[in-house]
């Protein structure tokens, strides 16, 4: 057995308790387990250091196309029946929900490479403190970091009355940090499916890197510039665009910038974005919380807005499968990609920078938000390393701006594309990016300090 | 209250077993939440979600390093495995520990505490819930040019025990709720989302269901969507430096990120400065720095009756209380906590330390932190006397720097205002800033009678991530010289 599992017979036995419950048509319920510890330290000393464990059973219920869904903690077989009489009861007070579209019968699972790892499920709060001691080694004289270096395991469990029975077990390990020192600060991150497989002296030695080249910032004129964005830029303006552009349900109310626009050109032919749960390099589960196998689904294909992702009731209503991109219900969002990749280019951050004669380039963006999802409008800061590009070299840091820009018109000016994809997790979503280069960028203003 | 007595024999045991492990102290936090969670879009009802979590959060100091564990399995022997792993974990990171912590004085005590409810929203029937939902989004829909009408009900239930390893025993049941709506009107190139009471879903409180009745969702409904409709083809907000008067919602929000979120002492000390960000405060500013105008008057109140933020005892154990925070617009003093108390020389908490759950370590949280209201009885008596300015209402977008400086918000709702009155609707409408200077050309604020606390069910921080309800008392406001613009 794994550290920590209790195996598929045992989940199966709990959700059997749930999907036994009487006077209802159809049941779905799910057991997610999880369990691990994160170190998080600040001022280059451990701080806050967590450890625990939990069992969430949530269940749907079904009776006429009416709809109830409870949770409970209660991971047990009695806990599993009450959580469902729960929604049994909840749905009887609902209405029927025309977009209802029936749950998910038995279908195989996608290969994907290795998501769980033993090691890694058991790591102890002494090896996750040697790792923020390895990330701390990295720090130059001066400087300080903050940051969290943290192991999780899940264990999930799906049943429904149409036939499905899955089971998965994963695992995954992440460093990040914020090093700051003499006025400057510098970011770096990193995930894997196994602590063996993180490095978090590089995502030290990378920070301090970034946080020794950016003292002393500089004034720069807010204005449209050329940049190079760095992966973790690049990763704050596709989980935007994901969020508000290509959700069936955002597409199909209008509110998408997609709407009108699929098979046209929305970016430069260099953009390539797809929503990727099954290939090599993806974290997670490989089905969604209604039981369906998750799909490699093109997004935007050289450049062509190419593609939505759906879960059942939104696929049903467009005439297509879901595509595994169900929320946990109940869900008031619709579909949501949570594996975004963008496909990596042949250029190097220095022959990206190389390119820019007058410019900026951003180690990343901080607090964005939309203004105008049919526009992909969104403003933000940027943060922990912002620096002039002169004459194809990067210049000295200057102080941090705030943007205004329309995500899908940037990706439309990008003509270099980064050879190495960052990788980035935000709890159960995970982003994939290069750093780009976009000949056009809206900066409007100069922060303070 | 309804608490068995049980929990306090399971976080007691939890809190010996962690101290005969050689913990110097030792706390323990049984939680039982219960949730509901109501959505209906268009008419229709979109979900039913009714969610229970319980378990056991032990939190222990062993060579001056905290160690925390916890599990959801409430039982004794769960307890005494997190007790144990609480002290193991404190015990990893002591060679990464340069300065050990130290904890404010706090006195013992033994109480019990529960929110003060008229009508409570878990009796009250799903049915009724959801049939009030469904009339408001179907007369939003009704509206011609809505195309999207929503609405949505919460509240959540805690029920706690605390005991501390300094005698401390504390039983609470704090019960929130709140309700809102929304009409979205989508054009070729624009989407425009009008909210009421306010965006976040709506308006939240410490209350009962009576909340949600003074609403009138549904009678509000056509208006909202009306609205909405009717932004798709205003004007665009001019770019310009104005007068700017913002509604109390927006002053909420603007209070919740440029003073709430800046004045949190764990912030300052740098402990979130992976995450959540710094702030531009030291400590040697308490009682030096001016914040704003002089009309700028600012307290962190965790016993506002009926504010989303108000509790009796924090997760620390320490009394609720009332911080000044900014007097005459000179900055007083912080949200702290024991350990961020005695790390700037107070001698007392701030009584701001919350958990989301049992799961989560309690960090320094916004209360009430809420604006005192001045003099003006009307929004007619801030709009007297300006010949040109901008109204802007109901926060749509909102973005700061990382410590607390340079902002951007965005609005639903703009006017025009134009010889003391409103005139065009306008859309779009942002401005921006920085803090101190934002709050320096404060010059007006609504009388007592404009003072509202408005809740926000979603303020996001720490590592793991966790979700607080907090409140701000606001009232509308103006301030001279704002950059205004349309995003």
């Amino acid at each position: 057995m794994s550290a920590g599992a209790l195996g598929a017979d045992r989940l199966h036995a709990v959700l059997d308790a749930a999907l036994g419950v009487s006077g209802a048509d159809d049941v779905e319920a799910q057991v997610t387990r999880t369990w691990g510890g994160l170190t998080r330290f600040a001022r280059s000393q451990v701080h806050q250091h967590v450890a625990g464990d939990d069992s969430i059973v949530a269940v749907r219920v079904v009776t006429g196309a009416r709809i109830g869904v409870a949770s409970t903690n209660d991971a047990t077989a009695r806990g599993a029946a009450t959580a469902a009489a729960r929604a049994l009861a909840a749905a009887r007070c609902s209405a029927p929900d025309p977009t209802y579209a029936g749950l998910a019968g038995p279908a195989p699972l996608p290969a994907v490479g290795r998501r769980y790892d033993d090691d890694t499920a058991g790591a102890s709060p002494r090896r996750r403190a040697a790792a923020v001691a390895d990330l701390l080694s990295r720090l130059l004289p001066g400087q300080e970091a903050a940051g969290a270096v943290a192991t999780t395991a899940s264990e999930v469990g799906l049943a429904t009355t149409a036939g499905a029975r899955l089971h998965t077990l994963t695992s995954g390990a992440s460093a990040s940090t914020v090093v700051m020192g003499h006025g400057a600060s510098g970011h770096a991150e990193d995930a894997a499916v196994a602590l063996a497989d993180l490095h978090p002296g590089d995502v030290g030695q990378r920070a301090a890197a970034t946080c020794a080249a950016a003292v002393d910032p500089g004034p720069a004129e807010p204005a449209t510039y050329e940049v190079v964005l760095l992966p973790a830029a690049v990763t704050t303006l596709l989980q935007y665009l994901g969020a508000t552009t290509v959700s069936a349900k955002a597409h199909a109310e209008g509110r998408s910038a997609f709407c009108g626009r699929l098979g046209t050109p929305v970016a430069s032919p260099l953009v390539h974005v797809a929503d990727d749960a099954v290939g090599d390099g993806a974290l997670g589960a490989p089905f969604d919380p209604e039981g369906t196998p998750k799909q490699r689904v093109e997004l935007i294909a050289g450049g062509t807005a190419a593609g939505l992702v759906h879960d059942r009731a939104t696929a049903a209503a467009a005439g297509v499968d879901s595509t595994g991109h169900a929320l946990a219900a109940p869900n008031p969002w619709g579909p949501l990609p949570r594996h975004l990749v963008m496909a990596p280019g042949d250029s190097s951050i220095d022959e990206l920078v190389a390119g820019v004669e007058r410019g900026l380039m951003v180690t990343r963006f901080w607090y964005t938000r939309t203004l105008n999802s049919k526009q992909t409008l969104v403003t933000g800061m940027t943060r922990d390393g912002t620096f002039r590009i002169d004459g194809g070299q990067r210049g000295p840091a200057v102080r941090n701006l705030r943007f205004n820009q329309s995500i899908l018109e940037a990706l439309a000016s990008c003509d270099g594309v980064g050879d190495l994809l960052r990788v980035a997790v935000d709890g159960t979503s995970q982003t994939r990016a290069p750093a780009l280069r976009l000949r056009s960028f809206r900066f409007t203003s100069v922060a303070g300090h | 209250m309804t608490l068995p007595a049980e929990t306090e024999t399971l976080a007691r045991r939890a809190v010996e077993v962690a101290i005969a492990a050689g913990a110097t102290y030792a706390d323990a936090r049984f939680v039982d939440l219960d949730e509901e969670h109501l959505a209906v879009r268009n008419g229709e009802v979109e979900g039913v979600g009714v969610s229970s979590s319980a378990g056991v959060g032990v939190r222990v100091l062993k060579h001056g390093c905290w160690g925390f564990a916890a599990t959801g399995v409430p039982e004794p022997a769960q307890a005494e495995v997190a007790a144990r792993l609480a002290v193991e974990v404190a015990e990893s990171g002591q060679a990464l520990q340069r300065s050990p912590v130290r904890l404010a004085g706090v006195e013992p005590v033994q109480d019990r505490w529960e929110t003060a409810l008229a009508e409570d929203p878990f009796a009250v029937p799903l049915e009724d819930k959801l049939d009030l939902l469904v009339r408001a989004t179907r007369a939003m829909l009704g509206v011609p040019g809505a195309s999207v009408a929503t609405g949505g009900f919460h509240a959540w239930r805690r029920r706690s025990r605390f005991v501390s390893s300094e005698g401390t025993s504390v039983a609470q049941r704090i019960v929130h709720c709140g309700a809102g709506i929304t009409a979205t009107a989508v054009g070729e190139h624009e989407i425009q989302t009008r909210s009421y009471p306010n965006s976040f879903g709506g308006d939240f409180g410490a209350e009962g269901y009576e909340l949600v009745r003074r609403l009138d969702l549904a009678g509000q409904a056509p208006r909202v969507a009306e609205e909405a409709v009717q932004l798709l083809d205003a004007d665009p907000c001019p770019a310009q430096t104005t007068t700017l008067v913002l509604d109390g919602s927006q002053v909420s929000l603007q209070v919740h990120e440029s003073i709430g979120h800046a004045i949190e002492l764990d912030r300052v000390l740098g402990s979130e400065a992976a995450y959540a960000g710094t702030s531009f405060l030291t400590p040697h500013d308490r009682g030096r720095l001016r914040y704003g105008s002089p009309l700028l008057n600012v307290v962190a109140d965790a016993t506002t009756p009926g504010a989303l933020g108000s509790f009796g005892y924090d997760d620390e154990g320490v009394a609720a209380t009332c911080t000044p925070i900014v007097t005459g617009g000179v900055f007083r003093d912080f949200l702290s906590s024991r350990e961020t108390a005695a790390a700037i020389g107070l001698d007392r908490s701030g009584a701001t330390m919350r958990a989301q759950s049992w799961a989560h370590l309690p960090l320094i949280r916004m209360t009430n932190v809420s604006l005192l209201p001045g003099q003006a009885g009307s929004l007619d008596e801030l709009l007297d006397g300006v010949d040109h300015g901008i109204y802007l209402e109901t926060n749509r977008s909102w973005s700061i720097d990382d410590r607390r400086v340079d902002f951007q918000f965005g609005t639903e709702w703009g006017r025009e205002i134009r010889h003391g009155r409103l005139g065009r609707v306008l859309r779009n409408g942002t401005y921006g800033g920085r803090t101190t200077s934002f709050w320096g050309s404060l010059d007006a604020l609504g009388g007592p009678g404009l003072w509202k606390a408005w809740g926000l069910p979603n303020c996001g921080k720490g590592q793991p991530g966790q979700g607080s309800r907090v409140a701000h008392g606001a009232v509308p406001a103006r301030f001279r010289d704002v950059q205004v613009g349309a995003g």
